[in-house]
């Protein structure tokens, strides 16, 4: 409405003031449009006497908005009016705070609750309560700063510690409890292998000669194949083993003839010879 | 500093990947408030330095089996407070030189302290709370200098609010007597 442009030349109803201007304004079409208005609503009452209860009904609004809300909508219109030529901002989420105010306004309840029923506690130990409560400790500059970095180091130095590279790989190639087994059996057959070894060696160490050493050599290696034919009979004692021999075909000789003596009877005999 | 919720900080724990952020957080959280509840029971900072280290570690390894029945904070002070214990008996069983309680070395150790700013009433006010039992001494504390309501100490120090109000009781009339006298 532009209440400020008035006027008042074709107003006969009203005085002139001293300067020949009418005190009172009207916006510029008042007139022209006075009979346009008048009719529409003639139209809007003769519409409504066809619904006599509802033409009775006293038309007001009586629907309700929050305090304020115009004026803050009007705000928050302005505010996105204003945001339209800043794309990034408008994406930018304003928070709620309504929440946190809630939360905020109901921990403070709680706390001043505590801090009365604290000092009132308090007083009646009249020493304490003149005192004031101050932290008399101190602590090392930069101290929180890097807290968190030596826990870390040590959490980390702790998990490390438990698990040696060589379990890693055990623990990844077979899993623990069959790397155990393995490592287990292992033991076993190689002590029972050298145990064995052990018992089989020649426990001659009064050797005084290379061939006695060569020959305890061979027998505790076994691995005659690596010799050529004149060592190994240079290492043989030719004696001792003829003695053996000649033994040995006598024990057989005797054997065989109590086996046939035991066995063959005389016409068996007789018979094999013819 | 950005402070996440106890919840969230056990979310980032629980999945495997924001582990690492979910250990800084916490210690991030949680370090000046247990280290002032160390202090305050092992009086020494480098012995603080080590008991606050030790819990961390603790709580670290036991986050995965706790029950979320309990607060995360509640769970942490209890931690803290008997590891505090802990390494109070150790270091007496260690002590074999002195023939006095641990209280009497760390009253004593009170006066050298490089770390403590406090004047002459707070000096003989720290030492008539290092006379009181180690049980009565956390009460008081927690409840004097950390002002924590009753039912939060009981759920930290298991015990029943009931009896805490009657330490804290005792040991505030104790104080006051041993002020008053001296």
């Amino acid at each position: 409405m532009k209440n400020n442009e008035h006027n008042f030349d074709n107003e006969p109803n009203f005085p002139f003031d001293e300067n020949g201007k009418n005190p009172f304004g009207m916006p510029l079409d008042y007139f022209a449009s006075f009979e346009d208005k008048l009719k529409k609503k003639m139209e809007l009452e003769n519409e409504l006497s066809e619904f006599p209860l509802l033409s009775s009904i006293q038309k007001t609004n009586a629907f309700q908005t929050p305090v304020d809300y115009f004026t803050k909508s009007e705000n928050a219109l302005e505010h996105a009016l204003e945001l339209v030529s800043f794309q990034k901002l408008q994406s930018i989420k304003t928070p709620d705070f309504a929440d946190l105010e809630t939360d905020y306004i109901r921990e403070l309840n709680v706390s001043l609750v505590a801090k009365i029923e604290l000092a009132d506690e308090l007083k009646s130990y009249s020493t304490l309560y003149a005192l004031d409560k101050v932290n008399s400790f101190a602590v090392s500059d930069n101290y929180f700063e890097d807290l968190h970095l030596r826990v870390k180091e040590r959490i980390y130095s702790e998990k490390h510690l438990s698990v040696s590279v060589f379990e890693k790989i055990l623990d990844f190639v077979f899993g623990k409890k069959i790397a155990f087994s393995f490592g287990l059996a292992l033991v076993i057959s190689l002590s029972i292998y050298f145990y064995q070894d052990s018992k089989n060696s020649l426990m001659t160490n009064n050797c005084q000669t290379l061939a006695c050493l060569e020959k305890q050599e061979i027998l505790n290696d076994k691995s005659v194949n690596n010799f050529d034919e004149d060592q190994l009979m240079d290492l043989v004692n030719v004696k001792s083993l003829d003695k053996q021999l000649k033994a040995e075909t006598s024990l057989t000789d005797t054997l065989q003839q109590e086996f046939i003596l035991n066995n063959i009877n005389t016409d068996q005999l007789l018979e094999e010879l013819q | 500093m950005q402070h996440y919720s106890d919840e969230e900080i056990l979310a980032f724990y629980r999945d495997e990947k924001s582990q690492n952020m979910a250990l800084h957080y916490l210690i991030q959280k949680y370090q000046k408030k247990l280290y002032w509840h160390i202090r305050k029971i092992v009086i020494c900072h480098d012995d603080t330095d080590d008991v606050l280290q030790n819990t961390f570690i603790k709580i670290w390894k036991g986050l995965a089996g706790f029950k979320e029945e309990a607060q995360l904070f509640t769970w942490l002070y209890r931690i803290a407070t008997n590891e505090s214990l802990t390494f109070l008996k150790q270091k007496q069983k260690l002590n074999t030189t002195s023939i006095h309680p641990i209280e009497y070395q760390l009253s004593k150790s009170l006066e050298s302290d490089d770390f403590f700013k406090g004047d002459e009433i707070q000096l003989k006010l720290q030492k008539a709370i290092l006379t009181l039992p180690e049980k009565q001494r956390v009460v008081f504390n927690m409840r004097y200098y950390d002002e924590m309501p009753y039912e939060q100490m009981s759920e930290v120090l298991e015990t029943s609010v009931g009896a805490l109000k009657a330490s804290y009781h005792i040991a505030a009339k104790k104080i006051e007597e041993i002020l008053l006298n001296n």
